[in-house]
């Protein structure tokens, strides 16, 4: 399993405030990583120091095998392509001057790779039309497009679907998919709208308050998020007891619910375990959990 | 480096601005001139020192003639006439050209595209300061050609023996400009507004800064009982460059070597402080 970013306690720290504060992720080559959080969690500070954009306060970075502690990670962040918040573009420039620029600052001089980088974001149309003038899903298409110039190893996408109606995030979502697919780029994206993600991503980092809360991955969350029990009983401890006699998977959400994510088809037999234990079992009822719910629930214990 | 260079003058001969002040430029300098030429030729007309009296004695009494000598003076050296219409104004057009084009990278965010692709971020420094010579170029060739015309047009008398004078001018305002330029680039990428620099340089090129320590010494020399002269605190090289009046004009090479000097200075200090900045400080 090759890893092309390594993060150990990585911190930005503003003044009294840590936005990012000692995170550590790992992210496989190939993949894409949805970082996922609430507004002002700390995901595009994060990323801005990933893609060279802010230096870290402390901890270390390793991109491409160049590490931040020898200095040589610059040589990385050439090979990186970013949309960082809003697409950075001259409004008063046509889509294909705004990428030629781009190709030219790549050493890339070629007119014909501009418009097949236009091509791939669907915007080989737009003729003379200055950027100015263009719908958001036009430009965010735009800032994916020029994120691709240079052939990056790697594509960090801020927030790409943001205000986008569902037409541009259904096509933004497949310029994502294909640039993944068929160039092998590992792309890291953030977002919280979290079902759209869920179509995107093969890894997941969830964080909170400057924190990574917790990593994972598609797999690893579809599992969590599938279906389970949810019981409330009058003691989650006694009753956790007779669920590990039981050999369940379970977990202890507070003081009176529980969660037993296998076994869901036995649910009579854990209801009839549980009260013969002398368990008050007030509700026992089976639930999926959609993505939303498992982090709204994920965030509330941070 | 050489392909950040080609970026920005790429970008550089895409910015409306670019034709847009050279075209204000050149309508100006039609004006000025056309007003100064016939103010000169006005003044020419009455002026009693080009007057020559003459008395003559005959039977029939004094004969008093006045003739007119302007005319058979010498003719119009186009560097005193065109200096002082290139020299401020261009000044003026490169500062805030330069505050513009710099503030551009950073107000759209482009900088977030490129700064991270090259392998030092002081590229962009150099990239900037050929952006802001090439267009101290383009200005200057606007102004120069435009003023050279308009005044063999309106002027009774232009003698072409004078332009080597003046082409030397032009390249002592050339270095000038490019100072000027590079302090306005340097004071907009601190702070990242192009008002800031675009105010200061016009305050201080029209000495209103040197005129406000004037009355400022005048006060602390009066309290004090001292004869202080604050305004010699400025450096000469910079009060004698941001003046609006017109530049020395007779050729003798100080002012060339004043302006290159300042030029030097001037690209040192934004080469070196502005590299530190866009090396040590996040991108906006």
């Amino acid at each position: 399993m090759e890893y092309i970013l390594k993060t150990n306690m990585l911190t930005k720290q503003f003044k009294q405030q840590k936005a990012v504060d000692n995170v550590s992720v790992s992210i496989e080559r190939g993949s894409i990583y949805g970082l996922i959080g609430r507004n002002g969690a700390g995901k595009t500070t994060f990323l801005r120091m990933i893609g060279g954009l802010a230096a870290p306060t402390s901890g270390e970075m390793e991109i491409m095998g160049f590490r931040s502690s020898d200095g040589t990670v610059n040589q990385a962040f050439e090979r990186i392509g970013s949309l960082i918040e809003q697409p950075g573009i001259y409004k008063n420039m046509t889509a294909f001057e705004n990428c030629r620029l781009k190709a030219m600052c790549c050493g890339v001089y070629s007119e014909d790779y501009v418009k097949a980088k236009l091509a791939l974001a669907g915007l080989q149309d737009v003729g003379k039309k200055n950027v100015g003038n263009f719908s958001l899903g036009m430009k965010q298409r735009l800032g994916v497009a020029m994120a691709t110039i240079g052939e990056p190893e790697m594509l960090i996408l801020d927030e790409p679907i943001n205000g986008l109606d569902p037409q541009g995030i259904i096509e933004v979502r497949d310029i994502i998919h294909r640039i993944n697919k068929e160039q092998n780029i590992t792309i890291v994206i953030s977002s919280h709208i979290l079902e759209e993600l869920s179509k995107l991503a093969t890894h997941y980092g969830i964080i909170h308050n400057g924190r990574l809360v917790e990593q994972l991955s598609h797999d690893e969350l579809l599992g969590k998020c599938s279906a389970r029990l949810e019981i409330v009983a009058d003691s989650a401890e006694k009753a956790a007891k007779i669920l590990k006699g039981l050999g369940c998977n379970y977990s202890v959400a507070n003081e009176h619910m529980l969660f037993v994510n296998d076994n869901i088809e036995k649910s009579a037999a854990i209801n009839k375990a549980l009260v013969t234990g002398g368990i008050g079992v007030e509700s026992l009822y089976r639930r999926s959990q959609s993505l939303e719910e498992y982090f709204i629930s994920l965030i509330s214990r941070a | 480096m050489v392909n950040v260079i080609k970026m920005e003058l790429y970008r550089l001969f895409r910015t409306k601005s670019l034709y847009v002040t050279a075209a204000v430029c050149a309508g100006v300098i039609i004006l000025l001139v056309m007003l100064t030429s016939a103010l000169i030729n006005i003044v020419t007309d009455v002026s009693a020192s080009d007057l020559t009296v003459s008395m003559s004695d005959s039977a029939e009494g004094t004969t008093v003639s006045v003739s007119d000598t302007a005319s058979q003076s010498g003719g119009t050296n186009p560097a005193d006439f065109c200096s002082g219409f290139i020299s401020g104004l261009c000044g003026i057009f490169v500062v805030i050209f330069t505050a513009i084009f710099i503030h551009g990278f950073y107000r759209d965010g482009y900088s977030k595209n490129v700064i991270a692709c090259v392998k030092y971020r002081w590229y962009f420094q150099v990239s900037k300061a050929v952006c802001i010579a090439v267009y101290s170029v383009v200005i200057l060739a606007v102004a120069s050609v435009v003023s050279l015309i308009m005044s063999a047009i309106s002027l009774n008398s232009f003698e072409f023996e004078y332009m080597g004078v003046f082409f030397q001018f032009l390249l002592g305002e050339f270095f000038l400009l490019n100072a000027i330029g590079l302090l306005s680039a340097f004071l907009t990428e601190l702070t990242y507004s192009k008002v800031t620099a675009i105010v200061y340089i016009l305050l201080a090129s029209t000495n209103l800064i040197s005129g406000m320590l004037s009355l400022l010494e005048d006060k602390i020399n009066d309290i004090f009982h001292t004869q202080i002269e604050l305004w010699k605190l400025l450096p000469s090289l910079y009060q004698g460059s941001f003046r609006l009046g017109a530049p020395d004009t007779s050729g003798n090479g100080e002012m060339l070597a004043h302006a290159i000097v300042l030029s030097v200075v001037f690209i040192a200090i934004y080469n070196a402080a502005g590299a530190y900045l866009i090396t040590k400080r996040d991108v906006k």
